[in-house]
């Protein structure tokens, strides 16, 4: 079943038409990556599944419901998890509060126990939730850090920490990669194949790193200009001519 | 009927007129630093009073008039680059909150330097010579001095419609507007630009005030209204924009002149009603612009509030000591000091109320003395009519009236740009509140309530009516109330609090209904601030309109900052300080406002997080020196500086 599927939206800033009658859909369980040249109109296309700003046109169906016009916490609650393009903590908290508080957030909505209304300190099950998910991810030698003292490449990790603590059907990564160094991306692709594996999270992300994107992914598909070029599988997308297109532009001779 | 009509006309012209020109500059300083100017009233009204010291009492030509106009703004344009110099500039990178609350500052020096200038009194100046006579047009009689005024403010319209989009200078303003980081790449001089811009906006709220100064008497009340007016109107025809300062303006006009032929008994409200309305129809106004897209607060916050537990018993002893002190007091203080020591633990706790919504929520009340004032009022009423209703219920009876009144306010600020609206609807609130009272005989009109009988707890046999007894039920009530919020601001809620301060898009996207956790926020610190005023009014016997005054709404800001809103006993502390300072320097009368205001303003320049946040400083480097000391012994840990006790 297809677990998110976006169908002929449209967005424009003014006169710009940023996305022009674009479709997806996103089988369960797969890995789905979005890519295209800059200003091709993927950042638009995750904020308007995300549902951090609304389209124009059209309709974003989550889990078989139209979401369109819900905002950005219920889809949270209905199980889409989100990381940003630069990550975003709370940075006056330490790693261990900024986990809680999302487990504390995720048990509020799905009215689960998260220990007496009156408590101080947080439940003992939710703290032990938050040092599995910590250990998990390896920043247990930093969990009493500040969150603005992590280095670039952690606080990407906190963060998702933070998106799976809510244990999200699916996982929006925005760009995960972005800004860091070649060692910490093949960390971050590991763990973004671990989630989907042991976790059973789809993931739909944007990404500019092709290595990246064609080691995860299971579908891909490019955009351009608002458009859909091509989506399928990498094979497809690799020797698609009118990709190549996109990415090297059209060869002189040709023409 | 024609005439009358044309004459509602013509008078909502020229009173939409006027409020264009105050909210002109308003949406100019908005539109470039992203803040409403609360001291644009202020300005205005000294641009009044420098044009009536010019003027002087005789009449002049029209030209001299215009000239003193000008003169006037350009005597505030000097104002505004000191403004701009000495607290703007310094306040461009912190969160806008302190901003807002700096030029709310202001506004209080410069209401309190034109008390000790020019006195208290009221004046009003002649309109110059050609324009002293009305004008006969059939059998109309029309004010040329208000068809001056509409001519002025169309005039200052085009000019700047122009100016803005037509000449180098708007262009200038436009580029720092939408970015000044890229502007100053591109070789302008960013400084020097926006200090230029807000001496302009400046340089419009002189020249109105030395303009509209035959239009009214003058005295130190006089920029109140217009900064409301002024707000609404920007805020009606949409953030940042001139065209819609215009239209709003004139909309606002219309509403008062109809407001007062269909309503004459009472004057002033519609105008309120209105904006109510428009807020919750479109919250974007009339012409939305990109100025008005919410944006993420800044870095400010040094501290989570979430303290280790380490030194926790060592400050419960020194606060089971101070509690023991307080309770003593009554055994051998004077009755003066006795009353002053009451009244700090009242308003440490309406300003903890206050912090609720400052330092663990990130929005700002600029009218929090609306909830205490509902609270005191309810209390004194209750008391004097109705003394067999039991004092507990009453004060369970304040606490539901504010948290209800906070709820009705929240559904129209907290839907859209919460920050700007809930400050400016705060305003409005006190405002109303201050209206009604004023309007109704039941709660003393002008005059207040006085001699407001102490209760009797009867069930307990308690005869609260002596300072003593009453004093102790006081201290008792406050500290119970102030561990239940240390308790609930402690524990998950708090949590959920700091998370949608700290960052609530990041909140919305883990499933936190940000809108509904600030309403909450919002619901207790009303109900909060509105129990403060219950107990504050058998404590003072009298309850007046000035607990509805801009300068009680500062008081909570205040306490609040002096000590530090990002710790929960901040807010205690800095009311004990204030109370301590303000019984040092009782003798002083008149200069209450320049104190306060001065004070504010030093605290948000050179001490943001307060004495709490001064003392968990030098608690800090303390450590680290002892720790480079004996550095085998301990290791610092990186996250350490944080991580303070409180």
């Amino acid at each position: 079943m297809d677990i998110l599927r976006v169908e002929e939206v449209d967005k424009n800033y003014g006169a710009l038409e940023v996305l022009k009658q674009v479709s997806l859909s996103v089988p369960a369980g797969c890995i789905f990556a979005i890519i295209g040249p800059n200003g091709a109109g993927k950042t638009t296309l995750f904020k308007v599944m995300t549902g951090e700003s609304p389209c124009n046109a059209g309709n974003v169906f989550f889990q078989g419901e139209n979401v369109t016009r819900a905002p950005a916490h219920w889809r949270a609650r209905a199980g889409m998890g989100r990381t940003f393009q630069v990550a975003r903590v709370f940075n006056d908290f330490s790693v261990l509060e900024n986990v809680v508080a999302a487990i504390e957030a995720r048990r509020r909505y799905q009215h689960q126990p998260a220990g007496r209304f009156w408590a101080v300190e947080p439940a003992r099950e939710v703290l032990a939730e938050a040092h599995q998910l910590i250990a998990d991810i390896g920043l247990a030698t930093v969990i009493s850090h500040a969150a603005r003292f992590l280095s670039h490449g952690d606080r990407k990790r906190l963060e998702f920490v933070i998106a799976l603590a809510l244990k999200p059907r699916v996982l929006m990564l925005d760009e995960p990669t972005a800004g860091m160094s070649p060692a910490d991306r093949l960390g971050i692709a590991d763990l973004i194949l671990r989630i989907r594996d042991q976790m059973g999270v789809t993931v739909v992300m944007t990404e500019h790193d092709m290595d990246i994107v064609f080691r995860l992914a299971d579908r891909i598909m490019v955009l351009s200009y608002g458009e859909t070029v091509a989506c399928g599988g990498v094979a497809d997308i690799k020797g698609n001519p009118a990709v190549q297109e996109v990415y090297l532009g059209k060869e002189m001779n040709h023409a | 009927m024609a005439t009358q009509l044309i004459f509602a006309i013509f008078n909502a012209l020229s009173m939409g007129m006027a409020i264009f020109m105050v909210a002109a500059g308003i949406t100019l300083i908005f539109g470039l630093l992203k803040i409403l100017n609360m001291a644009q009233g202020a300005f205005f009204m000294i641009g009044a009073y420098i044009a009536f010291s010019l003027i002087d009492h005789q009449q002049l030509s029209l030209l001299a008039f215009i000239g003193v106009a000008l003169l006037a703004g350009l005597g505030v344009a000097v104002l505004g680059l000191l403004t701009d110099r000495l607290i703007l500039s310094r306040l461009r990178h912190v969160d806008y909150h302190y901003m807002l609350i700096a030029t709310f500052a202001l506004m209080m020096v410069c209401q309190g330097a034109v008390k000790l200038i020019w006195g208290v009194n009221f004046f009003s100046v002649m309109p110059p010579l050609v324009l002293d006579q009305p004008l006969q047009i059939g059998t109309l009689f029309l004010s040329r001095y208000s068809l001056f005024v509409i001519a002025a403010g169309l005039v200052i319209y085009v000019i700047l419609e122009v100016a803005i989009h037509r000449l180098w200078l708007g262009k200038l303003m436009q580029s720092l507007a939408s970015n000044p980081w890229m502007s100053g790449l591109l070789g302008i001089n960013v400084s020097l630009g926006l200090t230029f811009s807000v001496m302009f906006a400046f340089f419009l709220a002189g020249l109105a005030g030395g303009l509209m100064l035959p239009l009214q008497s003058l005295s130190p009340q006089l920029g109140d209204a217009y900064l409301l007016y002024g707000f609404f109107a920007i805020i009606i025809g949409g953030l940042g924009n001139v065209r819609g300062a215009l239209l709003g303006s004139i909309l606002l006009g219309l509403v008062n002149s109809l407001n007062t032929i269909l309503l004459p008994e009472w004057p002033g409200i519609a105008i309120y009603v209105v904006l109510a309305v428009f807020l919750f129809f479109r919250p974007e106004g009339l012409f939305p612009s990109l100025a008005s897209q919410p944006q993420s607060a800044g870095e400010q916050g040094s501290s989570a509030m979430v303290g280790n537990k380490a030194h926790r018993p060592a400050w419960m002893v020194a606060g089971a000591l101070v509690v023991v002190l307080a309770a003593s007091l009554p055994l051998w203080a004077n009755g003066g000091l006795l009353y002053v020591a009451g009244s700090a633990i009242v308003y440490g706790l309406f300003a903890l109320s206050w912090n609720i919504l400052f330092g663990y929520t990130g929005l700002a009340s600029f009218g929090h003395s609306a909830f205490f004032a509902i609270g005191a009022y309810f209390t004194g009423v209750l008391l004097r009519d109705w003394p067999q209703v039991p004092f507990l219920l009453v004060l369970l009876g304040c606490a539901v009236f504010g948290a209800v009144v906070a709820c009705l306010v929240g559904a129209l600020a907290l839907r859209r740009l919460a920050g700007i609206f809930l400050a400016v609807l705060t305003i409005a609130l006190a405002e109303v509140t201050r209206l009604l009272i004023s309007y109704s005989d039941f709660l003393g009109r002008e005059d207040g309530l006085v001699g407001i009988p102490r209760p009797k707890l009867a069930w307990l046999g308690f005869d609260l009516d002596s300072s003593a007894a009453y004093y102790w039920f006081l201290l008792a009530a406050v500290v119970l109330l102030v561990a239940v919020l240390w308790w609930v601001l402690h524990g998950r809620f708090g949590r959920l609090l700091l998370i949608t301060r700290q960052d609530p898009e990041r909140a919305a996207f883990l499933g936190v209904n940000v809108t509904r956790v600030r309403t909450a926020s919002f619901m207790l610190s009303g109900a909060v601030a509105a129990v403060a005023g219950g107990l504050y009014a058998p404590w003072a016997r009298i309850v007046t309109l000035e607990q509805v005054s801009f300068l009680a709404s500062t008081q909570p800001v205040l306490n609040a900052m002096l000590g530090g809103v990002h710790s929960f006993w901040g807010p205690m502390v800095g009311a004990v300080i204030f109370a301590v300072l303000e019984y040092g320097t009782r003798t002083f009368v008149g200069l209450s406002e320049i104190m306060v205001g001065a004070l504010l303003l030093l605290i948000i320049l050179a001490a943001p997080n307060g004495v709490v946040g001064l003392w968990r400083a030098w608690a800090s480097r303390a450590r680290t020196y002892r720790a480079t000391q004996r550095p085998r012994e301990t290791e610092p840990e990186s996250g350490e500086p944080l991580r303070e006790s409180r």
